[in-house]
């Protein structure tokens, strides 16, 4: 694996209200040009030779700012990285030049076999060192910063001995590396865990959080799972206006990833997301740092 | 304590192979089991690559029905574990897997079905060429035509066809009445390519096949004649046929090249 001697460290941009680009709505955001401030992109599903994929993301981010969200990069998997993965992110992302790349805190896989799941990582000092050393070999390869998610998680290991706050602060200083704050997620995990979020929320450092995602979860009553097929619920608004107040003007998107709407709910959605950032944050928005197409 | 490469493999273990000792590891609360939060990845797991395999093998879980598809996928899945980062390459196996045969044509319709809609897949997102337009044929000097050899558009491919899959998988996505799985009197081939994004299909008569496999395997125009001499009783058409298939390729936007 090939390594930049430098790591870029950009101030943090502020997008505004995103969305996820997904397929099914390629041909209306060509045509339309929605009011959607930016677009996040799932990296492997660009990671294709030519055809349909990448025709429309050249024509979406000809329109759009854009990021890069993965979810195969394993940061936590004691498996070697991937040096074909990370090449291939690499050329994805000469070819997007998105204002940052993300991927999440986990693991996907073990032994060579692929589960395709975030999985869970203990919080625990071992777990600390092994991201740590990771985050900072793919920093170096990208010659940029990552972003990594605070996953969902359905399990508690025995093993642990931090929060989950403490275990990404810790991994974010050691390893100069940033988060993607996702608040339906710290939602799901506070509900099948039984922590405070708004704790997990004031444990974070907010000059580390560069992006928040809001999604719909399922409600089983004795637990939530995160399955981004409904709209976003009030509770997890109520935790977003509490982030926005302690992280600042954060760029945030609205992840949909089944039962798909038609667009124009999820315009309606996002126009939620930006009543309420107008309402917490007022002009400090237009005061943060802007990023053109 | 287990290490970390200890957890994971113990976890892999019981999300793939239901493995209770892994248990031991995670904290089980009042209201929710550590067995029920345990589920939850499991289910997940073969959930998503069933899902996966649905989105590739649309038709054919429309043709063998949500049981026996799901009991093939389960079997799939635990018998190919996915070694790819992504999910679009989980499926490539499961048209052997389903006992797909070209050369002897000793599969049934479901394992031909399954190779058929991963050509659609790998045709679907192939790489980028530009295709040449018919002006290119004709500023082709005449002597060159016998050098003359043709790069095709990197989504172009074929498959042998043995069973009546064609016109069971249009009927089925056009949600007409399906035909009942037959073998054809003979095999033909299928050819599949993408154009201006879309992906198109059709089968070929025999001396097209030949004519078309000749020049994929990089044969030039001479050649190409040659292999349909085999096929083309009148000698003196060859010549005049082989270029009626090359202008049908350029229109169709399956060449992207020309040697000569």
């Amino acid at each position: 694996m090939d390594s930049d001697s430098t790591v870029d460290h950009g101030q943090r941009p502020y997008l505004g209200c995103g969305l996820g680009l997904r397929p099914e709505y390629y041909e209306t955001i060509v045509e339309t040009r929605p009011a959607v401030d930016w677009f996040e992109i799932i990296s492997e599903n660009y990671m294709v030779d030519g055809g349909k994929p990448l025709y429309f993301l050249d024509r979406v981010r000809a329109d759009y700012p854009m990021v890069m969200h993965g979810v195969s990069l394993s940061i936590g998997g004691t498996d070697p990285l991937d040096e074909d993965y990370l090449q291939r992110l690499k050329q994805l992302i000469e070819r997007v030049e998105p204002q940052w790349v993300s991927d999440h805190m986990c693991w996907t896989g073990q032994g060579g076999h692929n589960l395709h799941d975030l999985m869970p990582l203990p919080f625990n000092q071992e777990a600390v060192d092994h991201v740590v050393a990771r985050v900072q070999r793919v920093q170096d390869y990208l010659g940029r910063q990552i972003l990594l998610e605070n996953a969902s998680s359905y399990v508690s290991f025995k093993q642990s001995e931090m929060t989950e706050w403490e275990f990404h602060t810790e991994i974010m200083q050691r390893a100069d590396c940033l988060m993607l704050f996702d608040v339906n997620n710290i939602y799901v995990s506070a509900r099948n865990h039984g922590f405070d979020p708004l704790e997990y929320i004031h444990g974070i450092p907010p000059e580390r959080v560069w992006q928040f995602h809001l999604a719909g979860h399922s409600d089983y009553g004795d637990y939530v799972i995160d399955t981004h097929d409904h709209p976003v619920v009030q509770p997890v608004w109520e935790l977003y206006a509490e982030a926005l107040r302690h992280f600042g003007p954060v760029s945030a998107m609205i992840e949909r990833d089944d039962l798909f709407p038609p667009f124009e709910e999820l315009l309606a959605e996002l126009g939620q997301m930006r009543a309420i950032t107008q309402r917490v944050l007022g002009d400090e928005t237009k005061e943060a740092a802007t990023c053109p197409a | 304590m287990p290490s970390l490469k200890e957890l994971q493999t113990a976890f892999k273990r019981n999300v793939v192979k239901g493995d209770e000792a892994f248990g031991e590891y995670i904290i089980s609360t009042e209201a929710v089991s550590s067995d029920v939060r345990l589920d939850i990845y499991s289910n997940a797991y073969f959930a998503r690559l069933q899902e996966a395999l649905e989105s590739d093998y649309e038709i054919l879980k429309q043709l063998l029905g949500e049981d026996v598809f799901e009991e093939a996928c389960l079997a799939y899945i635990h018998k190919y574990p996915s070694h790819y980062f992504s999910l679009r390459w989980f499926g490539q196996d499961f048209p052997v897997f389903l006992g797909y045969a070209p050369d002897s044509g000793e599969h049934h319709w479901p394992a031909e079905m399954a190779q058929l809609e991963w050509s659609f897949v790998g045709a679907f997102d192939a790489a980028d060429a530009e295709p040449l337009g018919e002006a290119h044929a004709a500023a082709i000097p005449p002597e060159a035509w016998a050098s003359l050899k043709i790069a095709f558009h990197p989504s172009v491919r074929t498959m042998t066809v043995w069973w009546n899959t064609l016109l069971r998988w249009r009927t089925a996505k056009h949600n007409e009445t399906v035909p009942k799985p037959v073998r054809l009197p003979q095999a033909t081939q299928c050819l599949l390519w993408r154009n201006a994004l879309i992906t198109q299909y059709r089968s070929l008569e025999p001396d097209e096949a030949v004519a078309l496999q000749a020049a994929l395997e990089g044969a030039d125009f001479s050649a190409l004649c040659g292999a349909l001499a085999e096929e083309i009783q009148d000698q003196e058409q060859i010549p005049m046929k082989a270029a009626g298939f090359l202008k049908t390729w350029l229109a169709a936007g399956m060449i992207v090249g020309f040697d000569y």
